[in-house]
Order: structure tokens, then sequence, then C-alpha cells
């Protein structure tokens, strides 16, 4: 039958079948050249029915206790997930002593095990005469068998055959001792080698070892048969050459020949080179045994450690394998025949020397001493060969990661750390700002705290943390140190920017990144540059608002000291509160600041001259042309005293002309929009500048409103004024300021008249203009700041000029109440309340003007 | 006095006249045949800028069939935009 599609037809069979010769080689087979041989033995050829090589050891099989598997292999009870790391020996070793007495036993009780069996005679003839050599590989000859049966996956006993170490002394034991022993044991060694291989056989490692051909197999039996001969005649070294030449194209041999040991595939191939070389003849044709159980048990780590297994103690790994209860009545002793290493037992020295000495030198104590011992010896024996097994499986389990990194792996690691311990140890944090903050604020349990005092917590904290950083870090700190002072050493290693060869003229320069080859020798501008600074003055003087890059640049320059100013202030030191004597850093601070405040208010330029005659404006009012300029404004009142605001109200009021937002602020004939920059320019104004110019005008004297308004009347063209909103929201703001201290009674009799006369002029000038200062009838804005600056005027006025002003804006009036009702509810409630604004300030209200309409 | 440190001051270096036009409407001309024009908010030493209230002008060589030599333009409008450094050729102030 033919089970893998194998051709299994008999080689007289098909030499009477084929045409093919069988000495020139097809393409499947392998060339043998005993291939021969083999025809004439009819009766190995019969050998190979399954009868004859099933043995029946199955059925004897005991199929019970298996609800101890779990006790054995540290199964479900652990309840550990199944990992890749099949520790057998860690669950086993817990019980070592129980098998190992167990094993003994068996070894010691009746050879009642004897099976029930067809084995072909002249096989069974053949063992008493096994050899010590032969003894080592008998195996092959099942092993290698196509299998006829499917047989049960069990760990097969060859796996734990090591850790037996009443299995070990067969194998150490003399060729005499060997021969004898193994005449005992034959009839159990017999069935154990047909059964027990035939699962490795099948499961095994196929990727390295193909299945022979029946040819292959027949020769292979041929060669065992001499073996068996020469064994007989004491003769074991010279036998297995031929078998050696029988498979020259194993995968196996080639990758020791190709000098594959390094990467152990199978680890096993390895050993062979160091086992002496007799040795290594004998094994070499059977290599393949060993690896089934060998892959099988080895963790994967070992692959990646080829240097351990060089050391080579195979022995441990194997002699870590448990046994398996689970076969009570299957005897082992047969077993070490299969031991991997042929002759090589776990010696009572299983150093990581070479094994052959050991071997030679060391016979260990073998199972017939063993035998002979009383019952206390045995014990005390088998205690320490646990112990020992326990230690070895130690010190493999240590070493199993040894040399698992080169040199430059360690080096690359140790470079990683450095630079861990570096960047960490900067503390990110510090320099965090953020964090810093956030910290300091939720450090401040207090919330009535004063801010000042706040800030004192948040730099101590700052200090605190940075001390307590030093004294944990500080071996880190010194690690750190000693790599910048690394780096700082390569960077001063002194880079002649320059070459000069002796007896040369010239020189040779370099260049690198940060000092490139001048390739133009240009002077520092330094003198031309001071030189020509009182030309730029000059200019500058002129300048005033021409160019629209000077301006830029003034309102950068505004920036610039508001953003240092803004910075100084955060770096205010804590209030002294040990006594009312500033302290030496409140005063540098202050004077610093003061210095700061005098740099910012000459990047105003408010205090250049007015030139009278120029049409240019004065470089502040160019400057507050532009928007940036116009947002500074507020900022800068911060830091400015009231004289410096003063100073500013009076520039902007006497230069109103020349303010964009008046110029450019009037309605042109025709037209019923501004433009939308001037309108954003417009709202920019007013909101930034107006704001903290009204809030400086609603603390102001009435004396100083009063001279402000004089001015303005005297100076500037007030019905153009008027006709824009920003010039009607600083009447606005002048009138209704004066109005509030005149009712409020906070000025004397001199400054109120002053100011009525000053009023006067003003409701002079605008009186027959007041329809003008309404934006045009069709300009959708809002006039809110019309009805304002009237109720404003209207407030001051006496009762003539509140008829006159009632006259006037009658018409307005009662346009926007018309209005309010055509346009949305919203709209006309607005429209009706602005109106009502200035009719309240008369004294009226528009519910009656609605009524009487 | 003021004016000892006006404009050289203030320009020491190119990106300064950048900085002059801060809050400024500039003309930022793109690579890929784009234009902005916008108002510059903020920008750094890559020249990526923050522009708001932009209009981007793209200019497309004639995806027409029929002549592919016409040049058409494409308008965007958008409120605030970030502009990479990397496609930058040139910033200019408007007026």
């Amino acid at each position: 039958m033919s089970f893998f599609g194998f051709d299994n037809t008999l080689p007289r069979d098909r030499a009477s079948h084929a045409p093919h010769p069988k000495q020139a080689p097809g393409f499947s087979q392998q060339r043998d050249a005993f291939a021969g041989l083999s025809q004439n033995e009819t009766k190995e050829a019969d050998g190979y029915d399954f009868e004859d090589t099933y043995d029946g050891l199955g059925d004897e099989l005991d199929e019970g206790d298996d609800e101890l598997n779990d006790e054995t292999f540290g199964g479900s009870s652990s309840a550990a997930a199944p990992g890749k790391d099949f520790d057998f020996f860690g669950s086993t070793a817990k019980v070592a002593n129980a098998i190992n007495e167990e094993q003994l036993l068996y070894a010691r009780g009746p050879k009642k095990s004897q099976p029930s069996q067809q084995v072909p005679p002249q096989q069974r003839q053949a063992k008493p005469a096994l050899s010590y050599a032969a003894a080592t590989k008998p195996k092959v000859v099942p092993k290698h068998q196509i299998p006829t049966e499917i047989p049960e996956l069990k760990p097969e006993m060859s796996l734990w055959q090591n850790t037996s170490p009443e299995a070990t002394p067969t194998t150490a034991m003399s060729a005499h001792a060997a021969v004898h022993f193994r005449h005992v044991e034959s009839q159990e060694q017999r069935p154990q080698q047909t059964a027990a291989p035939a699962p490795t056989a099948a499961p095994g490692a196929p990727v390295q070892r193909k299945y022979k051909s029946l040819e292959e197999v027949e020769a292979e039996i041929l060669a065992k048969k001499q073996a068996k001969l020469a064994a007989a005649s004491q003769q074991p070294q010279q036998l297995p050459q031929p078998v050696q030449q029988i498979q020259p194209t194993q995968p196996i041999q080639l990758n020791q020949q190709d000098g594959w040991q390094g990467r152990p595939v199978q680890p096993f191939p390895q050993h062979p080179q160091m086992v002496p070389p007799h040795l290594q003849q004998i094994e070499l044709p059977f290599p393949p045994r060993s690896i089934p159980p060998q892959q099988n048990q080895r963790p994967p780590p070992n692959d990646r450690a080829p240097e351990h297994l060089q050391r080579g103690p195979m022995p441990q790994p194997t002699g870590q394998l448990p046994f398996p209860p689970m076969q009570p009545g299957q005897p082992f002793q047969g077993n070490n025949v299969l031991f991997p290493m042929g002759m090589i037992g776990p010696g009572p020295v299983p150093g990581p020397g070479p094994h052959g000495p050991q071997f030679m030198g060391v016979p260990p104590l073998g199972q017939p001493q063993m035998i002979h011992m009383s019952d206390e010896e045995k014990t005390k024996f088998l205690e320490d060969e646990s112990k020992r097994l326990k230690r070895n499986h130690k010190i493999a389990q240590l070493s199993r990661y040894n040399g698992l990194m080169t040199p430059s792996d360690k080096n690359f690691i140790t470079r990683i750390q450095l630079q861990q311990l570096v960047s960490v140890n900067e503390d990110s944090f510090n320099e965090d700002f953020y964090y810093q903050v956030y910290m300091a604020i939720r450090a401040r349990n207090n919330p009535q705290q004063p801010l000042n005092q706040f800030a004192q917590t948040y730099l101590g904290q700052q200090g605190a943390r940075g001390g307590r950083a030093r004294r944990q870090d500080n071996h880190l700190l010194r690690m750190q140190q000693q790599v910048q002072r690394a780096v700082a050493a390569a960077k001063a290693r002194p880079k002649a920017s320059q070459l000069v060869l002796e007896g040369t003229l010239g020189k040779i320069s370099f260049s690198n990144v940060k000092t490139p080859k001048p390739l133009l020798s240009i002077k520092k501008q330094d003198s031309t540059g001071a030189a020509a600074d009182p030309n730029q003055k000059t200019v500058h003087s002129t300048f005033a608002g021409i160019d629209r890059r000077s301006i830029l640049a003034a309102a950068e320059d505004i920036y610039r000291s508001l953003l240092d100013l803004d910075s100084h202030e955060r770096k205010q030191p804590g209030q002294n509160l040990a006594g009312n004597q500033p302290d030496v850093a409140t005063v540098e601070w202050l004077e610093t600041r003061d210095s700061l405040i005098v740099k910012l208010w000459r990047s105003m330029r408010i205090m250049e001259p007015i030139n009278e005659e120029s049409d240019a404006p004065h470089p502040f009012i160019a400057i507050l042309s532009v928007k940036k300029a116009k947002e500074a404004i507020p900022r800068v009142f911060r830091y400015i005293d009231i004289e410096q605001r003063i100073t500013i109200l009076t520039l902007i009021t006497i230069s109103l002309e020349k303010v964009d937002v008046i110029k450019d602020g009037r309605y042109s004939p025709g037209e019923c929009s501004l433009p939308a920059e001037t309108k954003r320019k417009i709202e920019g104004f007013s909101q930034y500048v107006l704001p903290p110019l009204l809030s400086y005008v609603s603390e102001a004297q009435l004396d100083v409103i009063t001279g402000l308004l004089g001015i303005l009347i005297s100076r500037i063209n007030v019905l153009l004024l008027s006709q824009t909103q920003i010039g009607l929201a600083f009447l606005t703001m002048f009138t209704s300021r004066a109005e509030i201290i005149k009712q409020a009674g906070l000025a004397d009799e001199e400054q109120v008249q002053n100011w009525t006369h000053t009023y006067d002029r003003l409701f002079a000038i605008l009186e027959d203009h007041l329809l003008d200062i309404f934006p045009p009838q069709r300009a959708q804005v809002d006039d809110m700041y019309v009805w304002q600056f009237l109720a404003s005027m209207a407030v001051g006025a006496n009762m003539q000029q509140q008829q006159k002003m009632v006259g006037a804006v009658r018409g307005p009036v009662n346009d926007n109440v018309q209005a309010s009702k055509t346009l949305p509810q919203e709209m006309g409630q607005q429209k009706l309340a602005n109106t009502n604004l200035f009719l309240l300030a008369l004294g009226l209200d528009i519910k009656e003007l609605l009524k009487s309409n | 006095m003021a004016d000892t440190e006006n404009g050289a001051s203030a320009v020491a270096e190119p990106l300064d006249l950048v900085r002059l036009s801060l809050d400024e409407v500039v003309f930022v001309k793109l690579r890929g045949d784009r234009e902005l024009r916008g108002r510059l908010h903020a920008y750094d030493s890559h020249c990526n800028l923050v522009l708001g209230e932009v209009e981007e002008t793209i200019y497309v060589v004639g995806d027409d069939e029929d002549d592919d030599e016409t040049i058409r333009t494409v308008k965007k409008n958008s409120e605030m935009l970030f502009v990479r450094g990397d496609s930058v050729v040139i910033i200019a102030t408007t007026t």
C-alpha cells in the first residue's frame, strides 16, 4: 500500500515492470549505491508487512489516568493560557523524584511487559549479538520506514530519555557491559524500537528529512545487518562508514558541510563535530533521530543563541524533559538506545566541555550499580540527581540569552540611554511656560491672595522645584555634565579657519557652516551709518507721515517698546513685605520700567514739533492712521501718566482735522456711504482710541475740557468736524463731560462761565448747520452718534438754544418717527430710542410725538 | 531724538520688512500660480504666514478643450488662512 504516494513496489517487482534501470537514478530517486544489494533479500522485503512492524505495543498502553495529565504538565489547573514556552520541565521537576523512582522500580521489576508480537525471527536473532555501537542506532530501521498506519501521536519515549538516571549508564557502559545488558533487555527493547520511532518519523521534521525510497530503506537494513555482524565481531567503529555514504544527500549533513552550524535550524547537527571522530562516525548516519524530539522541545529563543548552543550542554536541555507518566506500562529501558547523542549520556558532570573526553574519563554511575544499591542510597542518589538536574536547568535558563546582543547593539543602547539622561534631565517642564503658569495657578490656593504676592509664590515655587530636582537627579546631573563637557570639548576643539603653510605667501582659508568663507570683504558700516544718521534725522523730521514705510516702522517701534515693557512687567519682583523701603531689586526694576516708558513715549513721537506750515500731519497722527497703532493706544495708556495722557488728547484734538478718520470720514456730496476701508478705520478708532481718551476725559476737570474745546474751536473747522462720526464723538465727549461737571457742581463759578462761553461759541458755529451733521438720508448707518451729540448739546443749551435746535432738527425727528413705522420692529424701536435720547434731553418724550401724530 | 531709533533700527534683517506689514494687507505670491491678498496676522522665520480676509487667485492655463492658451483665474475667499512658508515666493505690501 502506498500511504504517501511513494512508489512502494518492491525493487524486484519494479525491476520486472520498469524498463528504467535501477542503476540509473531517476529524477525523483536518490542515487542509492546499495539498492541492488537488497534485491536478493526477499526476507527483508517481506519484513515490511504491517504485521511485522506493528508490535502490538499500542494495545498495551494504559489509557487510563489521563486525568492526571494536568498535574504532570501543569495544564488547566494552572489556568494559564498555552504559551509558546512549554515548560515541561518546570512542572515535571516537581515530581521528578517520583518519576525516577517509578522508573527505577520498573527497571528492576520482572520483565512482564513482553508484548505478544510477531517480530521477524531474523531480527530477533540479531538482537543478542548487538554490540555497543549497534545499540546506538538500531532505531534507524523503523524510523525510515514508511508508516503503514498513522500511529497514535504520543510523546516519544526517547524524549524523556535523558531524565532517567538509570538510562544513562547503558550508553556509557563499556561495550561488554552493553552487550550484556542489551542481551538481558533486548526483549523490551524490541517493541520500543518499532513502535516509538514511528510517530517521530511521521510528524517529525519533514523539511530537513524527506522520506527515503524503499531502496534506501533496504540499503539501511542491509547496513544494519552488517553492523550487527560487525558488532558481533567487536568492531563497531568501522561499520557505519558505508551507512554514512548511503545518505550523502541528507539535508542535515548538508547543513554541516556548508558551515551552517552557526544557525541551528536544528540544534543538533553541531554535535557530531564536538564528538571525537570515532564517535562521530558512528553517530553520523543517524542524526535525524534526535532531531524531532529536539525540535519539539527546544524553545525558539535557542535558535537565536548559537553561542549558547555551541557551549553544547546538550544533555541539559534534554535532561529537563520529563517523563510522561501516562505510559506506565511502556518499557523505558530500551530508550537509552535512542539517546540522541548516541553514547553520551547525561553524565554526572554535564558541564559545557566536550562530550567525548567526558564520556571517556568519567564513567558515570551505571544502572547495574544502582541496582545493587540499598534503598537509602538509591533515594539519596536520585535526590542528588534531581538536584543536579535542577541546577543545570537553572544554568541553562540563565544562559539562554547569553550573547544575544552584539557589542554594537550594546553600544547603541548605551547611546540611547545617554541621550535620555540628557533630555530627561533638562526637565522639559521647567521650560514650559504654560505648565508653569498652570501649576502656579493651581498652587494658588487662596483666591484672595493679591496678584503680586501670587507672582512671588509662583517664582518661589519655581525655585523650589528646581532645587528638588537637582537633589533627586544628582547623579543624573553629574552624568549630564559629563556629556555636556564632552560636547563642549568637541566644540572647543580648535577649528582653524585659516591654514598658513610655512614658506608660502598666501594662506588657505576654510569655510564651514558657521563661518562661511568670505567671498567679499565689506567693511562694517558703523562709521558710515553713524555719519548717515544726522541726515536721516533731518529726513525724519520732515518725513512725518509721507512715507508709509516709516509709519509702519514707527508703529513697529511702538509695539517693540510695548512688548519690552510688557515682558518687563512680568518680571516685577515681589513686594518687600519687611519694610516700607523698597529693596534693591524693586528699585532697579522701577528704574528700568521708567526708562522703558520713556522709550515707549519717544517711539510714539508725540513730542515732535508740530509743523504748522506743512500739510503733513504730525508724526503721531500719521502713525495713528495705521490700524495696529490705534490698537496700541489702550495698551500705551496703561503705562503713561496723566500728563502724557493730556498731551496725547491735546495733540489728537488739535490735529483732528488731519486724523484720517476725520479727513476721510465726511460723506462726500452725492455719496451715501463711506468707503469700506474708512468705515473700518472709524470703527477701529472708536473702538481703540476713543475709550482711553474718554476714560481720561471723564475724569478731567472742567477747565481742561474748556481749554480743549477752545483750542478745537479756534484751530479746527468745526463744521467739517461735525460732519464726521469721530468729530462728533469728540464734541459729544467734551460737552457731556462739561455738563456732568456742571450739574454735579464740581466746578466753580468762573470755570462754568468759561465753559458756557466756549459752548456758546460752538453752538454759534453749528446752529445753522445742524442738519448737516446727519449722515445722508439713504445711508444705512446707525445715526445714534448724532442723536447722542444733539442730546449732549441740548442738555447744556439754554432755552433759546434749545428752541433753535428743536426747530432745526424737527425734520429728522419726524423722519425717524415715520421711518420707524415702516421699518421692522427692532430697528424701528432703535431709531425711536435714538431720537428719544435727544428729546429727553430737551425734556420731551417721543411718546407725545407719536400720540400727536 | 526719537528719530535715532527709527526705521533703521526697526529693519535690521530681511524679515523685519515683513514685520512692518504685520496687520496690514499684503500681497503674497505663491508657487503654483497662486496669489493671495490678505491681512497679515503672523509670520515666522520660515515665512509661514497667517492671513486674514484672504482673497486667493489661482491662474489656470486654459483647460478648455478648444484653445489651451487662455488663462483663467479662479478666485477664492477665506476668512483665515495658514500659508506654509515653503510655497511663498513674494510678500509685498499693497498700496
